[in-house]
């Protein structure tokens, strides 16, 4: 039988099992999603083409809306459809029971729902998304081409930020999308295992709720603490002939979070997702039927 | 060996089960049983580990069921009255789950599916309940844990179904497995059980075996009744009557008699037994 903590032999064969059942549960659904990019594309040219007489592409704002609606569709919903029924005694109790440690189970089903399903949908859609480009010329640039290349040029139209231009770009590289797309998931996969019923809308009310209490509680605090000095560094940096040097020695801590948000963002995220991490174990742990 | 002390169990402040203290020998097949809600499904689950005790502790080999280790799991199976139907074929099933218990042996699953009369080719979520249950009982046995925790096993099947799982039960359990079978149809499962475990709520009436029982209690199958039963029923041909053995003479046991007279003479049936234990 080996450790009660983590066999690896024992880990391949409980992911293999946890995979193919994932198949089977979500492989229509997720199909049907990461296809979008060429089923839309075709049902969009072929509607104008029988109405106009013209072949017209979808443009890459639509495109771009579709992915990530879908893209979100699937994060969401497939924690539930996968591990929801773990709540649910009438549903078996087949993964408590099965004689594989708490630990194999919980990283099996992190990597599932968390990094093979998201990633896995973004690198098919990614992919047959370039591959309708690449035939379809009127298609235009791929949303790889769009998401990896395009630099955010929104940044140059607020003069506010132009110290710290390049910082506020760094954490709009898709690169560091990554974290989040993880804390999304492992946002609706605890809210698999916590609700019994409705449980992609309970979390999504959930997270509503607490993000307006946390915005309620933390908006005055803030206000009255920092505003003073937010706004002073607003006016400093908004002052073409104001240096670096004199902001930043006027307000060090939050020169050094704007220098580094990209920095920031990666900590918080990664504290966020180890405490999701936690959560998750935990609810496993003391899951009974 | 299963050690149960001093078990308490409630959902919310309904307590289900309150002190509950045994011992569960090896190689036995025991019949739970006992009235609707006194907790027999909720002490199958509490020693499968699907729940955690409140108060009072169990122990099976020295572990505790709720730490759910790889090594207890291993060991036990878990059979509930409701089985989810999977859209996977039973065959496949069993294999792909069968793979986490050491002991699994596909032959054997492939055997009592064909004793029981199931199609193992069959998709499960396309299969009637009777055949449904009929695949989780040969996966059960065929797993060949130490420990079988068999919740109303035989609801849902058919008479002849009935007597194939009798079958199967006395033909593919090892000497050396623990079986914990609850069930409200003791009269189907009588010649398969012993020792007999009667719970009733918060309490344990009878934990004895059949031999236990008979030397202590009497069946009588005349048509004579007589004043001093601890209960009597009439039944085709004559009556049955529970008493106190008082001359040591041996009798076949009728397990809805037994039920019926522990529940009317709790708290005698408890004495007579403690009093043997003690």
């Amino acid at each position: 039988m080996g450790s009660n903590v983590l066999n690896m032999n024992r880990f391949r064969r409980y992911f293999r099992s946890d995979l193919r059942a994932a198949v089977s549960n979500y492989g229509i659904t997720f199909l049907v999603f990461s296809t979008l990019a060429v089923t839309t594309y075709l049902l969009h040219g072929l509607f104008f083409l029988t109405t106009s007489g013209e072949w017209y592409a979808m443009s890459s704002s639509l495109r771009i809306a579709l992915f990530v609606i879908s893209g979100l569709t699937v994060l969401i919903s497939s924690p539930a459809k996968l591990y929801g029924h773990l709540t649910d005694r009438r549903e078996g109790s087949a993964f408590l029971m099965v004689p594989v440690s708490r630990l194999e189970k919980f990283v099996s089903m992190v990597l599932i729902s968390c990094i093979i399903i998201p990633f896995s949908f973004g690198l098919i859609y990614l992919t047959l998304d370039s591959l309708v480009c690449l035939i379809g010329p009127a298609c235009g640039d791929s949303l790889f081409q769009i998401i990896f290349k395009s630099s955010p040029s929104f940044i140059n139209t607020i003069p506010d930020l132009h110290i710290y231009k390049e910082s506020f770009r760094s954490i709009l590289t898709p690169w560091l999308y990554f974290d989040d797309i993880i804390q999304i998931a492992l946002l609706f996969l605890l809210g698999a295992l916590i609700f019994k019923k409705s449980k992609t809308g309970k979390t999504l009310g959930s997270l509503i709720i607490i993000s307006i209490s946390l915005n309620l509680l933390f908006t005055p605090i803030m206000s009255l603490a920092m505003f003073d000095k937010f706004r002073m560094m607003a006016e400093m940096m908004s002052d073409a002939n104001i240096t670096l040097e004199a902001i930043e020695q006027m307000f060090p801590f939050f020169s050094w979070i704007l220098r580094n948000l990209a920095i920031v963002d990666t900590l918080s995220d990664t504290l966020v997702n180890g405490l999701l991490l936690f959560f998750v174990w935990l609810r496993l742990k003391k899951l009974k039927h | 060996m299963i050690k149960i002390r001093d078990l308490r169990f409630s959902y919310g402040n309904n307590v289900v089960l309150k002190d509950i203290s045994m011992e569960l020998q090896e190689g036995r097949i025991y019949g739970l049983l006992g009235e609707n809600g006194v907790g027999k499904t909720t002490l199958l689950t509490l020693l499968a580990g699907l729940k955690e005790p409140g108060a009072g502790s169990i122990e099976i080999d020295g572990q505790k069921p709720f730490d759910r280790t790889p090594s207890f799991l291993s060991q036990i199976y878990y059979l509930p009255d409701e089985v989810p139907a999977i859209r996977m074929k039973a065959i496949d099933f069993a294999m792909d789950r069968g793979q986490f218990w050491v002991n699994f042996d596909p032959d054997k699953f492939k055997e009592i599916a064909g004793v029981l009369e199931t199609d193992t080719s069959m998709r499960m979520d396309q299969m009637s309940y009777g055949q449904l249950r009929k695949t989780y009982i040969s996966f059960a046995l065929a797993c060949n844990t130490r420990y079988l925790f068999m919740d109303e096993p035989t609801n849902g099947l058919d008479i002849p179904s009935k007597s194939q799982f009798r079958k199967a039960m006395s033909k593919y359990t090892s000497d050396e497995s623990t079986l914990l079978i609850s069930t409200h149809q003791a009269r189907e499962l009588e010649a398969i059980i012993d020792p007999i475990i009667i719970l009733d709520r918060k309490d344990v009436l009878l934990n004895a075996t059949l031999s236990e029982i008979t030397k202590k209690i009497y069946f009588d199958y005349s048509t004579a009744t007589s004043p001093e039963a601890l209960y009597s029923e009439l039944i085709p041909g004559g009556c049955i009557q529970v008493l106190v053995n008082k001359s040591g003479e041996e009798s076949k046991v009728n397990l809805e008699a037994l039920f019926n007279a522990v529940h009317r003479h709790k708290e005698l049936i408890k004495k007579m037994f403690n009093d043997e234990i003690a």
